[in-house]
């Protein structure tokens, strides 16, 4: 009965251990929320993005005329430098200089070696 | 006489534009742990660099938060605890590669050192480290490691995982730069 008693108390406990593990695990290992997911603090067009004074690190969703096309990057406005996901590269191919897009992406902040605002980890959105 | 300076100033001025070698795709990485279950290592692909062909002047610019962890709850805690990158959100590198020459160059990696001023959270720290560069296809490759010390620039490392971090950073930086236009 003892024994019983005892084994009741011991499983239970590895119950509660595995549990809080599940727990510290889940929590330690938590996926990134994907910039889709995420609440843009700021939605406009280039001047009002400059004016804005929009903090580092923010999600922002900008429409603006690509200026400039490089291998892996976009430029907006000649001001902002786009980079993107790898995953959006088959949607980014399709963009042309002078085409009028709307994206979101994370704010990196300005890069004074090139002068310029820096947007990474970018995805394309449907102008509707 | 007009035309003859009309195409000296035009050749000095594409000269000028040719001499400058840039990326914004710079891959810069750092491994920061001893042997451990998860290691603390992080990859930085639009770290952007700058270099002046003609006087071997180079120019690094990386955001930190752009540092992208296997573990977000790594990365949070390396932008929070230990950098401080909301307070310091640049690190920057400028400095002169030696005896820089784009004519002895080829598509083999040749030694050179680089003399420079490293700015992690604000503190500047002189270093000499040395790289490998080789020609490629329209511009030059640049690979380096090196390492710094993490309280050279007041990283504190708290003593619960102080066996688990190490004292001393290695940085890898792979940039290939082409032809600034």
């Amino acid at each position: 009965m003892i024994f019983l008693k005892n084994y009741k108390y011991a499983l239970s406990l590895l119950g509660v251990l595995m549990i809080s593990s599940w727990l510290i695990i889940s929590y330690a290992y938590k996926k990134e929320v994907p910039v889709s997911e995420k609440v843009a603090v700021f939605s406009g067009g280039i001047s009002e993005f400059i004016n804005a004074n929009v903090s580092e690190n923010s999600v922002v969703v900008l429409k603006a005329s690509v200026t400039a096309q490089r291998s892996e990057e976009l430029e907006l406005g000649s001001v902002i430098s786009v980079q993107y996901l790898e995953s959006e590269r088959e949607n980014f191919s399709a963009v042309k200089k002078g085409d009028l897009i709307l994206l979101k992406g994370i704010y990196l902040g300005y890069d004074d070696l090139f002068e310029e605002y820096k947007l990474i980890n970018c995805i394309l959105l449907d102008d509707e | 006489m007009r035309f003859k300076f009309l195409f000296y100033f035009l050749f000095l001025t594409t000269l000028a534009s040719a001499q400058k070698y840039a990326t914004r795709s710079g891959k810069t990485s750092f491994i920061g742990s001893e042997e451990t279950f998860e290691q603390i290592k992080a990859v930085n692909n639009v770290s952007t660099a700058i270099v002046d062909s003609s006087s071997g002047d180079i120019a690094i610019l990386l955001f930190i938060s752009a540092f992208d962890f296997e573990i977000s709850l790594m990365q949070e805690h390396f932008n929070e605890n230990y950098m401080d990158s909301s307070k310091y959100p640049k690190a920057t590198f400028s400095g002169n590669i030696q005896n820089l020459s784009l004519e002895e160059l080829s598509e083999v990696e040749k030694e050179h050192k680089i003399i420079g001023v490293l700015t992690i959270r604000g503190i500047k720290k002189s270093v000499t480290i040395n790289c490998d560069l080789k020609k490629i296809i329209n511009g030059l490759s640049m690979k380096t490691n090196f390492s710094v010390l993490a309280s050279d620039f007041d990283i504190k490392i708290p003593k619960v995982v102080r066996n688990k971090i190490s004292k001393e950073i290695n940085i890898t930086a792979e940039y290939d730069l082409f032809e600034k236009l």
